[in-house]
């Protein structure tokens, strides 16, 4: 049976997950979640929306099940979904009104709060446009290589590369920070 | 500090927010689909709502009187004007992915269903014939960029209000201007960041103006139209969470922008933002601490509508005033139920009824034509 390198959760860090891939769907989500969770809190950074944002994702994933379920590598799928879902505008404010309706009749957002400093990083990085948001989240995110970024973003990874650099220089720009060293 | 450490502390973060989201539910959820179950479950209960009323468990034959204890206010300090049930409310059932939108008579009687799927916060145009959507209440393909939309009251004949050139900019509009010629919006962008408050014709959806570039989405007009209230963004302290907004009043012609309420003090859902009252004293808002609550315009005499404390009503959520000005139609959960019933009340808390009583639907009352 054909075993592939699977994407990662952030637990893991950026260490490689051999999976098989005709695995279940629920062990699918079960790892993937966190990663992916993670993913739309910093793109669209609503602390009540990202859950249902990832959740709209895999809901999305196991729907189409026996066709995602046969790729290389679904949480690459997932991802591209989750990180498209999170700069949708419009979806995303959809999204987070009906979960706010459910925190008005008192149910509590799961994810706590991020520091100020982290608030104000991420809004810098959503700023930036589409594209080097997503690009920036995905590689800082999951300490992913810039060719796994270019798999999820359907992109080369000449322009991935050309996202980064932009999106970091801007970043830097609005926060005033000091640039790193080549 | 440079981009690569402030950016690991903020990856960091992240990864904290979600081993603690982990760990604050894995008592009752552990790191099983249980918890994707639920959501499907949602959804799918909130397919089943559209069935559920078209069945006609929601018809309302009456209103029931809750209570009729005047509240603490002073005798005469918000008159109580006569006024009878009359005219016609818009409300909204949510969850999950669906956002179906519903008529009902103030005096009660059968739910009207309209058979649109919303974004939040439909209106009707100061003539009641139609109702203004968004363009996600249409085809898939006219979706994007977000536009205003209108629908006749009955919900038929969409008609995509597209009069915008710029594609990058999404307008989400919630209300007329008293004589019907303008529609108030919040603007954002591709990548949701704010835009500004505009207004555009309502014959077309062009002649795009911008009243202000403050971080913000409209809620009403003045009765005169000249004044515009808005929930935004206090400038000095931001929005301390997700669900604290501020509310603002500015002219329709950007001038005189001013915040009326205390910073974080409204719970900035579109259904909740309130509205101007017809006499033009009165602005009705739903408080951070899901109280029904007024201010005047000029953000004097703000306070909540006192509900009697035995009539059961819990959390306050959506509010919006008679075409007379004598009733305030709200949504809120009765206390012990997770989901909200429509309820009317005079603007000094006596007479309060309950116009639905639906304990497995949430309703969510937008607007109130005459």
């Amino acid at each position: 049976m054909a075993f592939l390198e699977g994407s990662r959760s952030v637990a893991e860090g950026s260490e490689p997950v051999a999976v098989e891939a005709s695995e279940t769907f629920e062990d699918f989500y079960v790892r993937e979640f966190p990663a992916v969770v993670g993913l739309a809190y910093a793109l669209s950074g609503s602390r009540s929306g990202a859950e249902d944002l990832a959740q709209e994702a895999f809901l999305a994933a196991h729907r189409g099940w026996d066709r995602v379920g046969g790729y290389d590598d679904p949480g690459v799928w997932v991802r591209r979904v989750v990180a498209n879902l999170s700069v949708s505008a419009i979806r995303r404010r959809v999204v987070e009104t009906k979960a706010l309706a459910r925190i008005a009749l008192g149910q509590t957002p799961a994810l706590p709060e991020l520091s100020a400093e982290s608030v104000e990083f991420w809004r810098a990085v959503r700023s930036l446009p589409r594209r080097q948001a997503q690009a920036i989240a995905l590689h800082y995110l999951e300490d992913l290589p810039v060719a796994e970024v270019a798999r999820i973003l359907g992109t080369a990874e000449g322009t991935v590369k050309k996202h980064l650099f932009e999106g970091r220089k801007k970043v830097v720009r609005l926060l005033r920070l000091e640039e790193d060293e080549a | 500090m440079t981009f690569d450490s402030r950016a690991r502390a903020a990856v960091l973060d992240i990864h904290r927010a979600v081993e603690v989201m982990e760990m604050t539910t894995s008592t009752k959820e552990p790191r099983t689909v249980e918890r994707f179950d639920r959501f499907r479950d949602r959804k799918q209960r909130n397919r089943r709502i559209g069935a559920i009323l078209v069945a006609g468990a929601l018809v309302v034959t009456g209103i029931v009187v809750v209570s009729m204890n005047v509240g603490g206010k002073e005798d005469g300090a918000i008159p109580a004007t006569p006024g009878a049930l009359e005219g016609r409310l818009l409300f909204e059932v949510y969850g999950g992915d669906r956002s179906q939108l519903y008529a009902i008579d103030a005096a009660g009687g059968p739910v009207q269903d309209l058979g649109l799927d919303v974004d939040p916060g439909a209106h009707w145009s100061p003539d009641g014939k139609t109702i203004l959507v968004t363009s996600t209440a249409g085809p898939a393909e006219t979706a994007l960029p977000g536009r205003p939309a209108t629908v006749a009251s009955d919900g038929s004949d969409f008609r995509l209000l597209d009069g915008v050139e710029d594609r990058t900019l999404n307008l989400a509009c919630l209300v007329f201007s008293p004589d019907g010629t303008r529609i108030a919006c919040g603007g954002f962008n591709d990548l949701g960041a704010p835009t500004g408050i505009y207004t555009v014709r309502a014959t077309d959806g062009g002649g795009l103006r911008m009243v202000t570039d403050a971080d913000g989405v409209p809620a009403d007009y003045s009765p005169e139209g000249e004044q515009i209230v808005f929930v935004g963004e206090d400038p000095d302290t931001g929005s301390s969470s997700d669900e604290a907004g501020t509310l603002f009043v500015v002219g329709s012609d950007g001038t005189n922008l001013r915040e009326i309420t205390e910073p974080n003090a409204v719970l900035p859902l579109p259904f909740t933002h309130g509205g101007w009252s017809p006499d033009g004293q009165w602005i009705v808002f739903m408080g951070a601490d899901r109280t029904l609550r007024l201010v005047h315009p000029d953000g004097t005499d703000e306070h909540a509508v006192p509900l009697d404390p035995d009539a059961g009503v819990g959390e306050v959520v959506g509010a919006t005033w008679s075409p007379d000005g004598a009733w305030i139609a709200f949504s809120a959960r009765s206390v012990g139920e997770e989901d909200s019933d429509i309820y009317l009340v005079r603007p000094d808390g006596s007479e309060l009824q309950q116009l639905t009583e639906t304990p497995s639907v949430g309703e969510y009352v937008t607007d109130w034509t005459a």
